[in-house]
């Protein structure tokens, strides 16, 4: 009995009718997955689809031609010193828009606000000239050793072009020299930009690098990975923090019939048996569209650093997002100033959570009067503000002495249906009574004074 | 009243006539003074100040011999007995390497955390002592992730576990560049406990990690301990695949020591029924630990050392107010902590007593017992030198006493003192090109790099298996290379311990709202011990099981109090996929090749305390267990079956009574554990098979349950099996094929020597299992087929 036959029984798998049948049976299932891919593509603006094409006219038998990537990409064969790779070039002219915003503005990126994104001070003293942007589709996420970058996206600015270079391994064999692609772009730039780069991709790259026996370029160079910002700028309004989600929401970006990124590695895989490059066209297309988008959100992130509510597409929720984030890298002052323009900005809709973002600024800092100030304009809008009432009374109780005053406030809200559970209006009945006992006593030695 | 010392106590059972009449052997091992030899000229002076200031101003004979050997650069296997300080010779050289080569690192790899985090203390110990910069790390499953890079960069020695390096350091070797580029030794403890299912799985392991060494162009010294078997040298280096120096000459000195051979009286000579070994255990453990001596005491199987723990802690639980802990119960299913509790409370003496499975036989530090107690014969002669050997590691006199169960081997060994004493312990196999074990390591071994055309794996072709993977999508091969092609991560889909990774855990629910987690069990246990109704025990509190869950792997339970306890009822029914090879006599085939074994579990027994009652069964619904593996086994023709005085009833009990013999003297003849082995009669095609359920024998099958009427005895060829119990086979059943004659001879001398009238358990089994006629019937059947 063959090898193959014990193995099948041995792992409980069906024994195939004849091993040609099963091959056979293979291809066309390989074949059926590639027709239902190009099915959902949408067609080209700029007319006929070649493989469209080839379909309509050829119902009966079509007759199967893989097509090679240089089909389907722009690009070159480039060749290193470990052989050659794919690579596919692409230039946006610096005014074009992404989105609202265009790809100009990623010339002008603050870096101090860069270097208060990714908490790396190194930051502030480079040039946004300087960076690469980075993007890898790979084998699948568990990382490790038996997991491959096939493509390796980089982009940066040069001059007034936004260029990219997609490097595509078009096998196993020409991971070498898309290392070594990859260390040449890199030469001269001082920081990189990606998304969720500093867990996943630089670790896969790493692992590569030691596999390929080629030194690493990227591993000391300032990161900014924009994964982590985004969360804590836009995380409290978005679904989930995927780039096309946060693409969509704040660069007024949609994206059509993009390449779910579970589907991507097996793409990778029918490619490598197939050799037909349609199956990996849109991933390339993806990975560019990724990259571009980088630049541009880079952009906006520091843009609600530096300008806050002046942001354009920016929510008064994502302001006070940018202004804990300040607080949290030590600068209360520039948190402040945020929230004051913000309040100054929309006044209706930001004396909530922007007011008291500031107001607490303010208490933290002394400066009683301001906050006092945003409270009572917070009670003058709404009576039953639980924030300002608990705020107030304090301030009334431990700062003023004047307990007659914060009494009446609580006692006023005790029995309006505002509360969340029992335990939050327990709490305010507790002050309640500790606030009477003080006025008792203090009733009571003014009896005694008397 | 005064307590007695050990030597005391032991002088009285020797001058109790009842007790001596249960006694076979007393043997004197007497103390040995020790061979002794100078620390070699090499090794630093910090180094040996540091020794010599722990008290050992000389080595022993076999620590010099095995320094010696490492320094020059030869892997070694150590084969001396326990306490024989293997330790010092993988410490030695390793930190003199690293003194002198402070980038030089080591990978020490336990079966066990347990033993693991004892032996990291005692290196920290040293490294303390020597004031050196020298970090070793425990890198397993429960190191915190923020720890997990600094020990990859900076850690000295990493001691971890073959699972962990399995699943955790290979597959992600570029994170580890640090330590296989500098690579110096690997140090493997407790080689013996590496065979079968495990030892073929981490021979693999070896397979992948000196593949990854390669790569680094690293070349480390493999240094392995093993307890005392017959083939160590052998084993080293069929793990190692490579030669290995072979030190077994033990030099250290030990204590003398009492070892007692006890076989419980028989209480009905009808039925030929012994005395259980547990019974005997208790008695003697109460009076010892009555006395305040150490005491631990081994048992056969979890469910006996619940049930003993149970016993020994209401005796002392009576009268004087006791720490509930005075008496532990200790297995492998109890959570970490608890584990480590009693570990301490051993080595502290506020835990004077311990019931164990053979959890407790490995190397973990648990003080100075005094005496041992086996309650049964743990199947396999290194086990039980090694279970003995834990009482006196450091000094004095101990005591070691082996109480024989019913069953045939027990029962050979305890009578034939000699035997045992002079028998050289078990071999170690491995079979590490078992397909299913390659195939699964072949898959990992290609995630972590990719194979070239013309390499090595082990001793197969592995270039066919390449190409098998190739098209079954995981493997992608352009031109020489076959490279990882799948999302996947294998090392997960294998674990290295038993056929499912999965481990069931056990929660209790006795308190609404506060469910906690008191033990995991394994899948395959999980099944016989955790099914609805059952009781479960931990700690010898006693659990009701309200439901298993086998989707989401829980069993929930709830705290009971009742008087008994569940024993499961399983039955095995296997079905010929492939002869092998056969041999045809006049009266019999005998044949060996691949088969299918469907396992169940059908139903439960429910136990009475103290009394051993059955009061009552239960029923269980499970599913089929499928499982491929090998086997060896014999058919009768009916027609010669039917020619002898028996009727066809009588036949088929004295076949199961055959079975029984064979199986228990097989596992001696191949010097393996008993459980590597299973039994099972019926038809080739698995149309009809032998159960033995609550109603007695039923043979089942054949299209209808036969069970009421006439056995179907003409419709098949009786057909006895003997099966590998693991997937895949592990070489035992060609083995049994080779001695096939030897086995029945054995079988026919040990079952006609048997003083027993008409079958007991030392020979053919309980005669309520297996009938009044069984040893008759049995005798004339080995008659038929030795013709």
């Amino acid at each position: 009995m063959s090898l193959r036959d014990r193995l099948d029984r041995l792992t409980g798998d069906a024994k195939p009718a004849r091993p040609e049948d099963d091959k056979q049976k293979k291809i066309s299932e390989l074949r059926a997955r590639i027709e239902q891919i190009l099915e959902r593509r949408p067609t080209a603006a700029d007319g006929s689809d070649k493989s469209d094409a080839a379909d309509k006219s050829e119902r009966a038998e079509p007759v199967y031609t893989p097509l090679g990537v240089e089909s389907v990409a722009k690009g070159d064969e480039v060749a290193t010193p470990y052989g050659k790779v794919f690579v596919a070039t692409d230039e946006f002219d610096a005014g074009l828009f992404w989105g609202r915003r265009r790809l100009r503005e990623m010339q002008e990126l603050d870096m101090a606000a860069a270097a208060r994104l990714a908490d790396d001070p190194r930051l502030a003293g480079l040039a946004p000239a300087d960076a690469l942007f980075l993007d890898t589709e790979t084998t699948g996420l568990a990382g490790g050793t038996g997991t491959l970058a096939f493509l390796i996206g980089v982009g940066w600015f040069a001059g007034d072009r936004f260029v990219t270079r997609l490097i595509f391994a078009r096998d196993f064999t020409e991971e070498a020299a898309a290392l070594s692609v990859l260390r040449t772009l890199a030469v001269d730039r001082k920081f990189l930009v990606s998304f969720n780069g500093k867990t996943f991709d630089m670790a896969l790259l790493a692992a590569r690098f030691v596999l390929n026996r080629q030194p690493d370029p990227l591993g000391g160079l300032p990161h900014l990975d924009l994964l982590h910002p985004s969360r804590r700028l836009l995380g409290h309004r978005l679904d989930n923090s995927r780039l096309v989600t946060i693409e969509e929401a704040v660069l007024g970006r949609r994206r059509v019939g993009d390449v779910p990124g579970s589907e991507i590695p097996q793409r990778y895989f029918d490619y490598l048996r197939s050799r037909d490059a349609r199956l990996i066209a849109d991933i390339l297309d993806h990975n560019r569209q990724d990259i571009v988008s980088l630049g541009v959100l880079a952009v906006h992130l520091a843009e609600l650093l530096t300008r806050g509510v002046a942001t354009p597409d920016a929510e008064p929720s994502d302001v006070v997002a940018a202004a804990r984030l300040h607080v949290l890298r030590g600068d209360p002052a520039a948190a402040e100033k945020m929230l004051r323009d913000l309040l100054a900005a929309r006044v209706a809709e930001t004396v909530g959570e922007g007011g008291r973002e500031l107001s607490l600024l303010h208490k933290r800092a002394g400066r009683w009067d301001d906050a006092v100030a945003l409270w009572r304009a917070q009670l003058a809008a709404d009576p039953f503000d639980l924030f300002a009432v608990e705020e107030m009374a304090k301030w009334l109780e431990h700062r003023r002495k004047e307990w007659g005053e914060a009494m009446r406030l609580v006692a006023g809200v005790l029995d309006a249906p505002v509360f969340a559970d029992e335990a939050a209006r327990e709490a305010f009945r507790y002050r309640l009574a500790r606030l009477q006992r003080k006025a008792k006593g203090l009733r009571e030695e003014a009896a005694d004074g008397d | 009243m005064a307590k007695l010392t050990l030597a005391e106590i032991l002088q009285r059972w020797r001058a109790d006539r009842r007790f001596m009449e249960n006694v076979r052997a007393i043997k004197e091992l007497p103390a040995s003074p020790g061979a002794f030899a100078p620390y070699p000229a090499w090794v630093r002076p910090e180094l040996r100040r540091v020794l010599t200031e722990a008290g050992m101003a000389r080595l022993y004979s076999h620590q010099a011999e095995a320094v010696d050997a490492v320094h020059a650069g030869r892997d070694v296997v150590l084969a001396t007995a326990t306490a024989s300080g293997k330790t010092l010779c993988y410490n030695l050289p390793v930190l003199q390497k690293i003194l002198e080569e402070p980038e030089a690192r080591a990978l020490y790899m336990f079966p066990t955390k347990a033993l693991a985090q004892d032996q990291m203390h005692e290196i920290h110990q040293l490294i303390g002592r020597l004031g050196a910069d020298i970090k070793t790390f425990t890198y397993d499953g429960d190191t915190p992730d923020d720890a997990r890079q600094a020990i990859r960069k900076q850690g000295h020695v990493v001691v971890t576990n073959p699972d962990m390096l399995h699943a955790g350091i290979l597959p992600h070797h570029t994170k580890w560049q640090k330590l296989f580029a500098n690579l110096r030794y690997v140090v493997i403890d407790e080689l013996h406990v590496y065979r079968g299912v495990f030892g073929s799985h981490l021979t693999n392991v070896i397979r992948r990690l000196v593949r990854i060494c390669r790569f680094y162009n690293a070349n480390p010294v493999f240094i392995c301990c093993s307890a005392t078997v017959a083939n160590p040298r052998e084993h080293a280096e069929n793990v190692l695949e490579r030669p290995v120096q072979l030190i077994d000459r033990n030099g250290a000195p030990h204590a003398a020591k009492t070892f007692i051979l006890f076989n419980p009286p028989i209480v009905n000579r009808e039925l030929g029924i012994r005395q259980g070994a547990l019974s005997p255990a208790r008695r003697m453990a109460t009076e010892l630990l009555k006395n305040h001596v150490q005491t631990l005491v081994f048992a056969t199987s979890r469910l006996n050392v619940e049930v003993l723990t149970k016993y020994l802690k209401d005796e002392f639980a009576k009268g004087k107010p006791v720490d509930d802990q005075f008496v532990a119960g200790y297995r492998g299913g109890y959570l970490p902590n608890l584990r480590r509790q009693i570990e301490r409370g051993l080595r502290e003496r506020t835990v004077m007593g311990v019931v164990s499975t053979n959890a407790l036989e490995l190397g973990i530090d648990i003080g100075d017992l005094e005496a041992c107690i086996m309650a049964g014969y743990p199947g396999a002669i290194a086990s039980a030198w090694q279970q003995a050997g834990r009482a006196g590691r450091r000094s004095g006199h101990s005591a070691a006493v082996m109480i024989a169960r019913s069953n045939p081997l027990d029962q050979f060994i305890v009578e034939n003192p000699d035997y045992f004493f002079g028998l050289s312990p078990e071999h170690c196999r491995v079979n590490p090109d078992n397909l299913l074990i390659l195939l699964h390591h072949l898959k990992s071994a290609a995630f972590e790099l990719p194979f070239e055309k013309g390499e090595k794996f082990g001793k197969e072709n592995i270039e066919e298996l390449l190409d098998y993977l190739v098209e079954k999508g995981v493997l992608h091969r352009v031109g020489d290379r076959w490279h990882w092609a799948a999302e996947s991560y294998p090392a997960d889909e294998v674990s290295l311990r038993s056929v499912n990774p999965e481990n069931v855990v056990v929660v209790d629910t006795t308190v609404a709202g506060d469910h906690k987690v008191i033990a995991e069990v394994d899948w395959d246990s999980a099944f016989t011990t955790v099914h609805d109704d059952a009781i479960y025990m931990v700690e010898s509190r006693q659990y009701h099981v309200d439901q298993l869950d086998l989707e989401r792997k829980k069993a929930y339970v709830r705290q009971v109090d009742v008087d008994y306890y569940t024993d499961a009822m399983t039955y095995a029914n296997v079905r010929v996929i492939e002869e092998f090879a056969s041999q045809q006599k006049p009266n019999v085939i005998f044949e060996h090749g691949e088969v299918q074994v469907v396992r169940k579990v059908v139903g439960y027994k429910k136990i009475k305390f103290y009394t051993a009652e059955n009061v009552g069964y239960g029923d269980v619904n499970l599913p089929e267990k499928d499982m491929h593996t090998t086997s060896y086994w014999f058919t009768i023709p009916k027609d010669r079956l039917e020619s002898l005085p028996f009727t066809r009833e009588e036949l088929i009990d004295g076949l199961s009574g055959l079975a029984y013999s064979l199986h228990h003297l097989a596992a001696m003849l191949l010097m393996s554990d008993v459980r590597d082995l299973d039994r099972c009669i019926g038809d080739k095609s698995g149309a009809w098979f032998v159960k033995h359920g609550r109603d007695g024998r039923k043979i089942v099958g054949g299209g209808e349950d036969a069970g009421d009427g006439a056995p179907k005895v003409d419709a098949f060829d009786p057909t006895l099996f003997l099966y590998d119990a693991y997937p895949g086979g592990i070489g035992f059943s060609d083995l049994l094929f080779a001695k096939h004659h030897e086995l029945v001879a054995r079988a026919k001398a040990s079952i006609a020597a048997c003083p027993c009238k008409s079958g007991c358990p030392s020979c053919v089994g309980p005669t309520l299992e297996v009938g009044a006629t069984a040893k008759e019937a049995a005798l004339a059947i080995l008659s038929l087929i030795d013709a």
